[in-house]
């Protein structure tokens, strides 16, 4: 037993003579806090397994980078399955489909894992070589090295590509994608559902109910497409309160989505359906994060044109992009009790995520 | 205690992420026996979100009630969180001086707690009362966040011994029913003078400034905290506790309002000694004269507010550097 320790502590400080895999170097620069300017965020900062890979800081609707009160527009989303997410593109009907991010500007899933460490709003890296040079300084740099060759970090454009790479094929694993949920047992005939979530399934394939699996049919839970929910302004964001430098408009600001990746405006305010897999623990929703819990949106989609019962809620606000906005959802009429049991449905979906390590604390708080 | 026993004690104190915390401190009834209450009413605690005390306090942005209140009772200007995020953490941090290791926002279902180191236990074990008016709730014993209402604000539902989890899921617990009831029936204990020791109010998303403004949150806060005031828990000693939260961790301009509105308080009085929840949790403890709870990990070393107060609440005064 020992022996297998020293052989894996070997193996993870970049002493073993194996050559690493290329997602086992991605999983150490997806958890390395000194890849941000300054040290002190990793990717799994805003990204977190015991949640999904999504932020566990989801009092702020939006994620802090790494700088003081730096705050990106929208909200940061669970990376589990979005290996199935294909490249932006137009199907036969002329409908946008795919890509990463909200709004599908990173057009491929090598290219999005770049985004994050050369963001201003996130790990603040001024640049490529400053990435670079970080990795080198790694313990695991010498696992570059031997996996893509003794220069692999030598070039600053070939040495991100591997480093994205890398990335990339960390969120391409099994451990971020590992159809662990209730509802993947119960296919597999191994537990039964209950009979609301039974019910719920029922409401949530039925067209003529919550209609749900029309733009998040399974296994994936999504269709990968672009709608406008007509989600309101998020009031309390703090993207509102950067500098004119990230967002000049200040409160003013509008997040036209889609729209400014293809430059067409039928696109306006549409944002990519994300799965619904671990929806029961990747709170708050929305691409701005407008929804604090998972009744509250269910309310939202089922009530938007109609207002609310709930007389806390009332009437809703006006959707941030009124044009494209989807009429297919609104006006479902569901029940409280059909609500009850979509949640209880979607419950269903969540992983059996590990433990793992602990929550990764955030070392941009004061210690005392 | 058998060192043993105390090895096991620590261990058990010992912070945990499990969700499950199987805790095995000194059990509430072999604590010190509690001394009677210095506070004469009720202790209230209203807590808001996500604000800082530089926010709330602009003259210009400002929220007027929240500073009237401010500059006529005792403000502690060097108050934080005991920095650790986010919400959930810092209100189970209020109730228990720890967050088990808790670093999100899940409802009960993905954090319920076996430990019995809690406030709840604690004034129940002493022969006080309690409850937690929670805006938005609508049934009691919300366990689930919905609409406006976010369980992560109200920190007694994460406890197994209120919220009825049997090891597999949540049973029915009439105490949780009579304890952790909707915002509205703080207006019946008012007008039954019925109104619990020990109040824990969480105004919904709205109203304590998560979603809302700043403005809606004080018009809320004046309204409710009048009818408080009005109220004979509040006119015979009582105390109202009105805070944030949690700050954003970085810069000290970004640390929550405090405000303490009593009569016991010193008036007008700005403290700028280094406060955090735990300083906010003995306090609380020491106006209702109950021990330090047994797992509290700052049980000894953190004292309470006693600068904010006419009379020093404990006999061992703060001795505090100035913050």
């Amino acid at each position: 037993m020992r022996r297998l320790l020293l052989l894996i502590g070997l193996a993870t400080t970049g002493c073993s003579k194996r050559v690493p895999t290329a997602a086992e170097l991605g999983k150490q620069v997806f958890f390395d806090q000194a890849l941000s300017q300054p040290e002190g965020q990793a990717c799994a900062d805003c990204h977190a397994p015991h949640v999904a890979y999504r932020d566990p800081e989801s009092d702020h609707t939006t994620s802090s980078g790494i700088l003081d009160n730096h705050f990106g527009p929208r909200n940061s989303p669970s990376i589990m399955y979005a290996r199935w997410v294909p490249d932006l593109h137009q199907d036969k009907t002329g409908a946008w489909i795919g890509g990463m991010f909200w709004d599908g500007r990173a057009a491929s899933f090598e290219a999005q894992a770049g985004f994050p460490l050369l963001n201003p709003s996130e790990m603040n890296n001024p640049d490529k070589a400053t990435v670079v040079a970080s990795v080198r300084k790694a313990a695991y740099a010498d696992g570059f090295r031997k996996l893509y060759g003794e220069d692999a970090l030598e070039h600053v454009d070939a040495a991100f590509a591997h480093i994205s790479n890398a990335i990339a094929e960390f969120e391409r694993t099994p451990e971020l994608a590992p159809f662990s949920s209730k509802y993947d047992r119960y296919l597999r005939k191994e537990v039964e559902l209950t009979s609301a979530e039974l019910r719920g399934l029922a409401v949530f394939e039925d067209p003529k109910k919550g209609n749900c699996a029309s733009c998040h049919p399974p296994p994936m839970f999504t269709d990968f497409g672009y709608a406008n929910l007509g989600i309101p302004k998020y009031g309390n964001s703090r993207y509102y309160e950067q500098g004119k430098t990230i967002n000049p408009a200040g409160e003013a600001f509008i997040d036209h989505g889609l729209m400014v990746t293809v430059q067409d405006p039928a696109q306006d305010g549409k944002f990519r359906t994300p799965t619904l897999r671990n929806i029961g623990r990747t709170a708050p929703y929305g691409h701005n994060g407008y929804f604090e819990n998972l009744l509250y949106m269910l309310d939202f989609l089922n009530t938007r044109d109609t207002g609310s019962k709930d007389p806390h809620v009332g009437p809703w606000a006006a959707p941030e992009v009124a044009a494209n906005v989807e009429e297919r959802i609104g006006h479902l009429g569901l029940t409280d009790q059909q609500v009850n049991d979509l949640d209880e449905f979607l419950q269903t979906l969540t992983d059996q995520l590990e433990k793992g390590p602990p929550p990764v604390r955030n070392p941009r708080k004061r210690t005392r | 205690m058998g060192i043993l026993a105390m090895g096991s004690a620590i261990l058990g104190c010992s912070p945990n992420n499990s969700g499950n915390v199987t805790a095995e401190c000194e059990s509430l009834s072999s604590m010190a026996a509690p001394v009677t209450p210095i506070v004469k009413g009720t202790v209230f605690t209203i807590v808001v979100e996500n604000h800082s005390a530089s926010q709330v306090f602009d003259p210009k942005t400002g929220a007027t009630f929240m500073t009237k209140m401010a500059m006529k009772y005792a403000t502690a200007l060097g108050y934080h969180d005991s920095f650790v995020h986010p919400s959930e953490a810092n209100y189970l941090w209020m109730v228990s001086g720890q967050n088990f290791d808790i670093l999100d926002d899940q409802d009960p279902i993905g954090h319920h707690l076996a430990s019995t180191s809690h406030l709840a236990d604690q004034i129940e074990a002493a022969g006080l009362t309690w409850k937690t008016y929670q805006e938005a709730m609508g049934e009691p014993c919300g366990l689930k966040s919905h609409g406006r209402y976010a369980a992560k604000h109200n920190p007694f539902v994460f406890f197994d011994d209120i919220n009825g989890w049997d090891g597999t899921q949540f049973q029915f617990s009439q105490r949780c029913v009579d304890h952790v009831v909707d915002y509205a029936e703080l207006d019946q204990d008012i007008a039954a003078n019925t109104v619990p020791d020990y109040v824990f109010i969480t105004p919904d998303l709205d109203n304590d400034m998560h979603d809302g403004s700043i403005g809606q949150a004080d018009r809320w806060l004046e309204r409710e905290i009048g009818k408080i005031m009005a109220s004979d828990a509040y006119k015979n000693g009582g105390v109202i506790f009105l805070m944030g939260d949690e700050g954003g961790g970085y810069p000290a301009s970004d640390d929550p309002p405090f405000i303490i509105i009593s009569d016991m308080v010193k008036k007008g009085f700005v403290s700028k000694v280094d406060y955090d929840t735990s300083s906010y949790l003995k306090t609380v403890q020491a106006l209702l004269g109950v021990a330090n709870l047994p797992c509290d990990p700052a049980r000894s070393d953190v004292s309470a507010m006693d600068d904010m107060f006419a009379a020093p609440l404990t006999t061992e005064v703060a001795a505090l550097p100035p913050g």
